[in-house]
């Protein structure tokens, strides 16, 4: 059961991107890279500047400086929606469901850009994995939980077929038990050869799932490598105080 | 004693005019959704609907019937040219702005049509005559029940086309969650343009199936408009069944009490009604938990 139809996707690359909110800086010129079916976390304290990388990757946010490249694409200057076609799918910060769509439409609507015969099988796959979506596919989104809400959110990431996924915060908010579910899931749609870059504020998630991290402060990148060299540097503790 | 005769013919006039409402109101209401922008615009672009009819069919000798589609299409022009030219550039300011834009083109293109139809009442003769159903002592013109009967059709196609087609679907997402709709791939510039068009045209359509009852000029936009708003806000900004609940309350309210109490108080209704929603339920009648457009 995989969501890719087997191909691994291109590289994702950032380099020196810069974005500002007004005279703002937001980012400072980070370059990141994510390789082709990799799981990649980026760690930082709240207002380093991970969902600002994110938005800046799907489009939302224009780079005032700098390329974000997936393979031979240009990303900089692509509309969110030219984006999600290249194969890059992005499950925001606190879910952003449709709220009074029901589940099967919030689904539906994760497959906007798409227009081949195999929707409905991947609608299957999306039940498979999450099978409480198929039980509650009638029901209005609003009305779920918010484990269920998470689901959802990352059910309808996948429906465009994604060969990377942008993760902003899957757990945040989530029951301990649901946690895991995710955690779970983000691993099994690795392993598919999805390539995820992952903001995550529970470090013990990232940790268990990612292969390197990025740590961010105040926009800039501090320390890159493998998760398990980061989880021994004072300034990952530091960016998770009781983290 | 409540007289019989009097409370049917309110109510059914009153369902006429709530028809109206409702088409004007659900445009405004699918643009504030969607947009976020208060089109007080649609005002003018109903007076043009009356005007698109009127000349396809005095000067055109288009029949009333085909003349309806003329206004929808040529009003709906206009209003994607409005977005075109003045909400989109203005878009990223926002805010206040886009209102006060949306007025100045209420205002210009009221005055355009001064200046280019004269400011005289017309009235267009109605393809139906003056053939009138007869209720006990109520009547209803065959034109009014055809009005009512055209914004149930209407309102069905809008229903449809925002449940069962894929751009219906991504109206109604866009207008539940912006930066939701864009990250799963919906073209907002595009969704736009279809958001104005279907406002437009149903504004257009609303001021053609009126323009053989009522006498029109180039100001019967600012009323409608305004108590259009009303509405919106009665039902809730952004909320299609708010807009219809809304344009059914106010419509028949108004109606009710022009009939028993006196009819200069019945304009008092929709913004009263207004004003107590917004003091007892300040989202509105169906606002608050997410839009249902």
């Amino acid at each position: 059961m995989t969501m890719t139809g087997g191909k691994r996707g291109p590289e994702l690359v950032l380099e020196g991107v810069s974005v500002y909110y007004g005279r703002v800086p937001a980012l400072q010129g980070i370059s990141l890279r994510v390789g082709p079916g990799e799981l990649v976390a980026l760690l930082g304290a709240n207002g380093a500047g991970k969902t600002t990388t994110l938005r800046a990757i799907s489009g939302l946010l224009r780079p005032r400086s700098g390329s974000i490249r997936f393979g031979e694409r240009d990303l900089g200057r692509l509309s969110p929606a030219a984006v999600v076609r290249a194969g890059i799918a992005h499950c925001p910060e606190g879910r952003q469901l449709f709220p009074e769509m029901t589940v099967l439409e919030n689904l539906e609507m994760g497959a906007f850009t798409r227009d081949d015969p195999e929707i409905a099988a991947d609608l299957d796959r999306v039940y498979a994995l999450f099978p409480r979506l198929r039980e509650r596919r009638h029901q209005r989104a609003g009305s779920l939980s918010g484990g269920e809400q998470q689901m959802l959110a990352i059910g309808r990431a996948l429906m465009s077929r994604p060969r990377l996924l942008l993760f902003d915060e899957p757990t945040m908010g989530l029951a301990p038990y649901l946690v895991d579910e995710v955690t779970e899931a983000i691993g099994q749609l690795h392993e598919q050869g999805i390539g995820v870059l992952l903001v995550e504020q529970n470090v013990h998630v990232a940790f268990a799932v990612a292969e390197r991290g990025y740590v961010l402060e105040n926009g800039r990148i501090v320390l890159e490598g493998p998760i398990e060299a980061l989880r021994e540097d004072e300034r990952v503790k530091r960016a998770y105080v009781g983290g | 004693m409540i007289e019989l005769d009097v409370l049917v013919q309110a109510l059914l006039l009153g369902l006429f005019n709530s028809s109206v409402y409702a088409l004007v109101a659900l445009g405004l209401t699918l643009i504030f959704g969607v947009m976020d922008i208060a089109d007080f615009a649609q005002g003018a672009l109903y007076m043009l609907g009356a005007y698109f009819a009127f000349y396809a069919s005095q000067l055109l000798g288009v029949p009333y019937f085909a003349s309806l589609g003329l206004a929808a299409l040529g009003v709906a022009a206009i209003g994607v040219l409005n977005y075109l030219l003045v909400y989109r550039p203005l878009h990223r300011v926002g805010g206040a702005t886009t209102f006060i834009a949306a007025l100045g083109i209420l205002l210009i293109l009221e005055n355009a049509a001064i200046f280019g139809f004269g400011a005289d009442f017309r009235l267009l003769p109605s393809p139906f005559g003056q053939q009138k159903l007869t209720l006990g002592g109520a009547v209803l013109t065959y034109h009014q029940l055809f009005t009512i009967g055209m914004t149930g059709v209407l309102l069905g196609a809008v229903w449809l086309f925002l449940r069962r087609t894929k751009m219906g679907k991504a109206l109604r997402a866009m207008s539940q969650n912006r930066d939701a709709a864009a990250l799963v791939g919906v073209e907002m510039h595009k969704v736009a343009i279809i958001t104005f068009a279907l406002a437009a045209a149903l504004a257009g359509i609303a001021g053609a199936l009126v323009s053989p009852t009522r006498a029109f000029n180039p100001t019967i936009g600012g009323i409608i408009i305004l108590k259009s708003f009303a509405i919106v806000i009665f039902g809730g900004m952004g909320s299609l069944k708010g807009a219809l609940v809304g344009a059914l309350i106010i419509g028949l309210a108004e109606t009710l009490v022009a009939a028993f109490t006196a009819a200069q108080y019945s304009d008092l209704v929709a913004f009263g009604l207004m004003i107590a929603i917004l003091l007892v339920r300040p989202q509105g009648l169906f606002g608050g938990g997410g839009r249902t457009a």
